[in-house]
């Protein structure tokens, strides 16, 4: 980090310090009237599903009091009634004068964050569905030790370097070399020290 | 039945786990964007192979060291290693640029270390207390009680959008339900999906938030490597340490009662404690404040220390976690079927003493290794997150695998880590929707139980029949009314 960058990183610290109580998340920066509006829209719908479908739960006792759809209609309501809140602070607020600004309204650094971001989630996806898909072991021994090769290294070995070959940007070779040690070490970890077997068949 | 808990914590095999765990704990917080919470959430997995005591002794262990690694980072190089060492990093890091690095760290050391008896002690003191309370409790009181856990955890989490944590327990609650019925044994939720009925572990989720979820916040984002600075030599003052022992004391104080509160972790203490130490400093002390002061390093770290023993203290007498951190320890207690609440002591007879004896252990060990660790530390902070994260994300797959050898919780992991990322990117707060999923079963099986029993009843009644419920209603209701018109 540079020294400039570095000092305005301090001040910001400090700015954000100055304005008192911002909760152990701080999610302050990350809000604005517009997400809050779209949240709300979504959660309300979500809400009222839930609350339909714990009306139509069957109720095998005597009385309403152990129904098992109560507490998910209650939560469900005052859920409701909490994203109806935060829809009407965010227009308020002006959430549906500027809604495009969702897509956008970034900057170019946002933008480019946001598709690394789904690009991450499509491959995160890719090697969790390959992971439970296939399914297949090796067992042979070396200097009379049975070791394990299953699916999961695998799978895991040409992921890994994929994930690495677009994020730390460094050559085939290294990540594929970083990727087959992690791997490696990890199952190896996993395995025979905390006696954990792979996913898939081990 | 004490000083067998203590034999057994200091056997030689648990030292040396304890010790692992703390090394880890440092270097994990050391590092840049990963977080005490991250490595909580990731051990619960690596602990499914452990026995209980080796459990208990590594995760104390890297739950100490991870909340003091932060540390390293703020002063050295500017970036908080954990958020909660934002203050830290205020007045650390000026300290350094002046050449007075190492005694910034000594000093954070020292403060850490007092932070955690004081932590440690309030725990030890005030536990029998709450748990004698806390036998008192029948339905109602527990339905309450996690109605207002959940509540507060909103509040805290969020600051002045407390809607919004609020709405992230709802959530959590909402996902609770999914599952049998715990009195009729009716599936809800479940949508013909056998393996729903079992429900939603939380130990895949808490690794999808906090595990998932951040990896996917934070390898997008393009972040230059730090370039260290000298250190200079550690050592912390024993000068130093007597002069702000005071304020050590009453940082430690506030870092505890911050951890009691659920929800409220090492980063609302060390903020908390900063601010009302530069309220409480003199005016030549208070003109140090943010350009670098010792004093102000021993009120962050203090009470960013004192906050694991007191995140401890409902945790295990009450089931309600004090922090996110809190809740991966209550995750891999359950998974090595330790039910915790008001029967802990009961259910498990000596188990709070060995948990006392872990934590100061692991007290020492942090004092020890945090002076030995500053400079090797130093290397890691130039192992880039684009590395780092890719590894992360498998010890995420393989955690959520290995907590109940389920491949369904891997899915489950996934969903919760893109919907955490997700929600994170529209500004909910992650923490209280894992309260509402941990106290969601307790609220309804309660709640429902409390109304049978209550059937026939007048209000004023049950008022009078539960005086302790009633107290915690008006706590609740207020809970809510502060959040609703105060924090505008």
């Amino acid at each position: 980090m540079s020294a400039e960058r570095g000092d305005a990183y301090l001040e910001q610290a400090k700015a954000k310090l100055s304005e008192g109580f911002h909760g152990e998340e701080d999610i302050e920066a990350a809000s604005t009237p517009q997400k809050d509006l779209l949240s709300a829209c979504v959660m309300a719908a979500v809400c009222i599903f839930a609350m339909v479908l714990a009306w139509q739960m069957p109720d095998p006792g005597r009385t309403i009091y152990t129904h098992p759809g109560l507490l998910p209609i209650v939560v469900g309501a005052s859920l409701l009634a909490m994203v109806i809140g935060l829809a009407v602070r965010a227009l308020r607020e002006g959430g549906a004068r500027n809604l495009g600004s969702l897509i956008s309204g970034q900057t170019s650094d946002d933008e480019d964050e946001a598709w690394r971001a789904w690009l991450l989630i499509a491959l995160v996806i890719v090697f969790v569905v390959t992971l439970d898909v296939v399914t297949f072991r090796f067992r042979f021994a070396v200097g009379g030790i049975e070791l394990k090769l299953s699916s999961f290294e695998c799978v895991a070995i040409p992921m890994t370097t994929v994930i690495l070959k677009v994020f730390w940007r460094k050559s085939i070779l290294l990540c594929l070399l970083t990727a087959v040690i992690a791997v490696l070490l990890l199952t190896a970890a996993f395995r025979y020290g905390f006696k954990i077997p792979m996913p898939g068949v081990d | 039945m004490i000083l067998d808990q203590l034999a057994l914590a200091l056997t030689p095999y648990l030292l040396f786990v304890c010790l692992v765990g703390t090394t880890l704990g440092i270097l994990w917080g050391a590092m840049p964007a990963l977080s005490t919470t991250m490595a909580m959430a990731l051990l619960i997995g690596l602990s499914t192979g452990m026995s209980q005591d080796v459990a208990i002794m590594f995760i104390l262990g890297v739950f100490t060291g991870s909340v003091f690694g932060g540390t390293i980072t703020a002063v050295l190089i500017n970036i908080p290693g954990t958020p909660d060492a934002v203050p830290t990093m205020i007045e650390g890091h000026p300290l350094a640029r002046r050449g007075e690095g190492g005694l910034a760290l000594g000093t954070a050391i020292a403060a850490s270390f007092m932070g955690n008896w004081i932590g440690i002690l309030l725990l030890i003191a005030f536990i029998p207390l709450i748990l004698k309370l806390a036998l008192q409790f029948r339905s109602w009181e527990m339905f309450l009680l996690s109605t207002w856990g959940i509540a507060i955890c909103g509040t805290m989490t969020s600051g002045k959008r407390p809607l919004k944590g609020w709405i992230s327990g709802w959530i959590g609650l909402m996902v609770s339900f999914i599952g049998l019925d715990s009195i009729h044994g009716v599936p809800r939720y479940t949508f013909g999906v056998g393996i729903l009925e079992d429900g939603i572990s939380y130990v895949p989720v808490l690794i999808g938030l906090f595990g998932l979820a951040e990896i996917l916040r934070v390898l997008p984002q393009r972040n230059p490597a730090g370039i260290p600075e000298k250190v200079g030599r550690v050592v912390p003052p024993l000068r130093t340490l007597v002069k702000y022992f005071r304020v050590s004391l009453r940082s430690g104080l506030i870092g505890t009662i911050i951890g009691a509160i659920p929800g409220a972790g090492a980063n609302v203490a060390s903020f908390l404690s900063y601010d009302i130490g530069r309220r409480r400093a003199s005016p030549e002390e208070r003109a140090k404040w943010g350009t670098g002061s010792y004093e102000a390093i021993v009120c962050s770290e203090a009470a960013s220390n004192a906050n694991i023993g007191g995140s401890m203290l409902p945790t295990l007498t009450l089931g309600i976690p004090g922090s996110a951190a809190a809740a991966a320890f209550l995750a891999a207690l359950e998974l090595k079927n330790v039910v915790v609440g008001p029967m802990f002591q009961i259910e498990n007879p000596g188990l709070i003493y060995f948990i006392y004896f872990a934590l100061i252990i692991a007290n020492f060990l942090m004092y020890g290794m945090a002076i030995v660790l500053v400079k090797p530390c130093i290397k890691l902070f130039s192992l880039p997150q684009a590395l780092l994260m890719p590894i992360i994300l498998l010890i995420c797959v393989l955690g959520a695998y290995a907590a109940s050898l389920s491949y369904f919780d891997v899915y489950v992991m996934l969903t919760a880590g893109v919907v955490g990322y997700v929600l994170r990117r529209f500004g909910y707060p992650l923490a209280p929707m894992v309260l509402g999923i941990i106290l969601g079963p307790l609220a309804d099986e309660n709640l429902r139980r409390a109304l049978l029993l209550f059937e026939g009843r007048s209000i004023w009644n049950i008022i009078v029949d539960h005086p302790i419920g009633a107290l915690l209603l008006v706590v609740v209701l207020y809970t809510f009314y502060d959040g609703i018109f105060r924090r505008r």
